[in-house]
């Protein structure tokens, strides 16, 4: 683990900076103009994204690979690349939008980058080797700039910042960042995480439920906290 | 159109101006309506059950849809063809609706009053102004309005929160469980949790449905439940057949006649460009505050060398914005609570009113005024507006051991809000930028911003006390966002008011207790302009009260021919 993290550049090092600006193929490169109904400040809200997605195949695969150790298939739900994520990252770094290219930059070259990390090390594209092999590569970028394990309250809440002041610096967080997004706006993630609104009724709205207000006796109990006048019995 | 074919114009379609036009169509009067924008149907344009995920880029904000792709909001905050100006070291970002019915489209409809403290301000602290009428005088005024609107709540009163008379409010929905749970840390440190008010109709209403509980109200709504003037106030104004409505009409200027009377309005079809003038007997400005005041500074004449009803030299200023910021916190304790439906309407069931009254009255605050709170949780609204982004901003982990967390810790999460009184300011102001012009060539507002010691000591105590109870909550706060440099400054609001406020003489305000402007007898403000002060509490009821007020003594001026 020692010796592959010292070989591996790691992103968001002073290396990966430089690398960053001289081979980026996509620093210049200007987004296709989109010109369909629903685009601008008054759209049709009924029309799909106007612009033309950029990936090539190659990319969404490599992507699919990615996404899929972050949001994996579980008893539950499927993974994210079965769920739709590739499309929407697809969607999203081909946007026409200055505020999407700071992600959208780090992702496009990310991918190339660890393409070509996984032929240095592997000899294949990182969608064609081993899972072990994805996962040990993923770990080590991963490794690079965050503690293996369970992730600490501290750690979540120092990233818990509203967009879009929470700038990723790096391809992986980027990556991170909109597979999460994208899994939890699906029907599989809404599903997932059982969201129960959205859901148009008739009569007054009822409010919590005898078990969730069971529970929250409990809670509140835990917490030497008194009711409110709604808990009392 | 020739001059004497409308009693009234009233220039905007929002909250200020549907009220004012309603009044005047229905005594009889006849109104041209001018909207900047285009026309609107929430009936058929409402995205009410599309899913996030439908829209392009999963409904985040972009540059072109500013909150958000779905929201009932077309215009934004940056407008190609409307651009206007900061001053140095200011960050005013003001969002502008260019459509009919204005922001009533994508507001939480969430409908507070001012109380009696509110109006005389500078006669408790010695800040500011005292505002011309009482509490007393507009309860009337708020007893009509919140009849006409259909409004939820409950009749129970605070210090300086009064509620409605019984006979008005629909019943409330039920708190939910993260509110009660948020309630009990707040009553536990000695501070009391109110019903939140609303104009969202729980009941049906004439030809509005009651609310189904769904969907968000920031995306509007199709069947009325939640009050916006294109399903409520403008139907029932063109039933009369009193009421012409213009889209696509910016205004340029408040035209004078002889008499030194307003005599109508020139305006510019943003279609195509070309300039007309419409005229009436009398004109109502509703354009938005800042807007109002542009359209005042802008109509220069000899008479007015200042801008329009300027002779005060208060047009542009005493401007001010809701302080505002939010803390979110995580609370170990609600990991993995009973799941329910827990969307009910989208604004919080309960509210935290000023709770210090009793330390400022023994001098042991540092600011005069006051702050409320509203509490959030992350599993209300519509799939993907607290799911998607929420979720990707807290967990950091990866494989399946995010998905158990994911799945654990939706519900955990509350976000504590507050909205603080700022007071108006001599450094806080309005004025027309000196080059920029907009698309039309007309003038645009540059913006002077910054707030004082009052509003950072009420900053921090609110911090304090939403620290305070997360702590009690057994909860752990996220770092706290800083806007532009400083937390809360209230410069990027939507609460924008008094830029033309309404005071005892013409020596130091710009309209009398009526809302109508000293200096030009037909002229009447019917928005947030007139505020002399800007209570902590969301401001469209009492723009909406004193638009009432304001048309109903128009309406006595017209007919009685003084006008």
């Amino acid at each position: 683990m020692t010796i592959l993290a010292a070989t591996v550049p790691a992103i968001g090092t002073s290396i990966w900076a430089t690398n960053y600006a001289s081979v980026s193929p996509y620093q210049m490169k200007s987004w296709p103009k989109p010109t369909g109904p629903g685009f601008g400040i008054d759209p049709d809200l009924s029309a799909p994204a106007p612009w033309p997605n950029i990936l090539t195949e190659q990319q969404r695969r490599t992507l699919a690979a990615l996404v899929d150790i972050i949001i994996p298939p579980d008893e539950v739900s499927p993974g994210a690349a079965e769920a739709g994520v590739v499309d929407f990252i697809d969607e999203y770094v081909s946007a026409p939008y200055e505020s999407l290219r700071y992600h959208s930059l780090s992702i496009l070259n990310g991918i190339d980058w660890i393409n070509t990390e996984s032929q240095r090390r592997y000899g294949a594209d990182f969608a064609d080797t081993t899972e072990r092999r994805r996962d040990a590569l993923f770990k080590d970028i991963r490794g690079s700039y965050v503690p293996e394990g369970e992730p600490t309250t501290k750690r979540i809440l120092s990233l818990a910042i509203p967009k879009p002041e929470r700038q990723a610096d790096t391809f992986l967080d980027s990556v991170h960042y909109l597979t999460i997004t994208a899994f939890y706006m699906t029907e599989a993630g809404v599903k997932d995480i059982d969201y129960r609104g959205d859901i148009a009724q008739a009569g007054p709205y009822e409010g919590p439920t005898e078990e969730a207000k069971a529970h929250l006796r409990d809670t509140l109990d835990k917490l030497n906290l008194p009711y409110p006048d709604e808990l009392k019995t | 159109m020739s001059a004497g074919d409308f009693d009234a114009i009233v220039v905007g379609s929002g909250a200020g101006g549907a009220t004012a036009a309603l009044r005047l169509t229905q005594a009889g009067l006849k109104v041209l309506m001018l909207e900047a924008g285009r026309p609107y149907d929430p009936v058929t344009e409402t995205p009410m059950f599309n899913q996030h995920i439908d829209a392009p880029l999963g409904n985040i904000p972009t540059e072109d849809r500013n909150p958000r792709f779905y929201d009932a909001i077309i215009g934004g905050i940056d407008l190609a063809d409307e651009p206007y100006t900061n001053a140095e070291g200011s960050h005013v970002k003001w969002l502008r609706t260019r459509m009919l019915g204005g922001r009533t489209n994508a507001w939480w409809a969430y409908v507070p009053r001012y109380g009696p403290y509110d109006f005389q301000g500078a006669s408790r602290d010695g800040h500011g102004v005292d505002w011309p009428v009482s509490y007393d005088d507009i309860a009337p005024s708020y007893d009509e309005i919140e009849r006409l609107m259909g409004v939820y709540g409950t009749t129970d009163s605070y210090e300086n929160e009064p509620s409605s008379p019984p006979g008005i409010l629909q019943p409330p929905p039920p708190l939910r469980a993260y509110e009660l749970f948020a309630k009990a840390g707040f009553e536990n440190l000695g501070i009391p949790v109110a019903t939140t008010r609303a104009a969202v109709l729980t009941q049906p209403k004439g030809d509005r449905n009651a609310c189904f509980y769904a969907s968000h109200c920031r995306r509007g709504c199709s069947i009325g439940a939640k009050f916006q003037t294109t399903t409520s106030f403008l139907p029932e104004a063109l039933k009369t057949g009193n009421l012409t409505i213009q889209t696509h009409a910016r205004v340029a200027e408040v035209t004078l006649g002889p008499d030194g009377r307003a005599d109508g309005v020139r305006y510019v079809d943003t279609r195509t460009g070309s300039f007309g003038v419409a005229k009436a007997r009398s004109v109502v400005l509703a354009a938005s505050s800042y807007e109002t005041a542009r359209l005042l500074l802008a109509s220069k004449s000899d008479q007015f060398p200042n801008g329009l009803a300027n002779r005060s030299g208060q047009v542009g200023r005493n401007i001010a914005n809701t302080l505002n910021f939010q803390i979110r916190a995580y609370f170990p304790v609600l990991d993995g609570r009973p799941q329910y439906n827990e969307d009910g309407t989208s604004l919080p069931h309960m509210v935290v009113p000023w709770f210090g009254h009793k330390d400022q009255a023994e001098g042991r605050l540092d600011f005069p005024r006051g702050y409320h709170i509203q509490v959030f949780g992350d599993r209300v609204g519509a799939p993907g507006i607290k799911t998607g982004p929420n979720i990707a901003s807290r967990e950091y982990g990866y494989g399946r051991e995010l998905k158990s967390s994911a799945r654990r810790r939706y519900g955990s999460y509350i976000d504590f809000e507050m909205f603080g009184e700022m007071i108006p300011n001599d450094d806080t102001y309005m004025e027309l930028d000196p080059v920029v012009v907009d698309k039309w060539g007309l003038a645009v507002p540059r913006f002077h911003w910054r707030i004082g010691d009052t509003e950072r000591h009420l900053i921090q105590h609110a911090k304090h006390t939403m620290l305070d109870v997360i702590e009690r909550l057994g909860g752990v706060s996220a770092p706290i966002e800083e806007k532009d440099g400083e937390l809360g400054e209230g410069a990027t609001g939507v609460h924008e008011t008094g830029a033309a406020r309404m005071g005892f003489t013409g020596e130091d305000s710009v309209v009398n207790a009526h809302s109508q402007s000293w200096d030009v007898d037909n002229l009447v403000l019917a928005d947030g302009s007139v505020f002399a002060s800007h209570a902590h509490k969301n401001p469209t009821l009492t723009i909406m009260a004193l638009a009432l007020r304001a048309a109903d003594a128009l309406v006595v001026r017209l007919k009685s021919n003084q006008i």
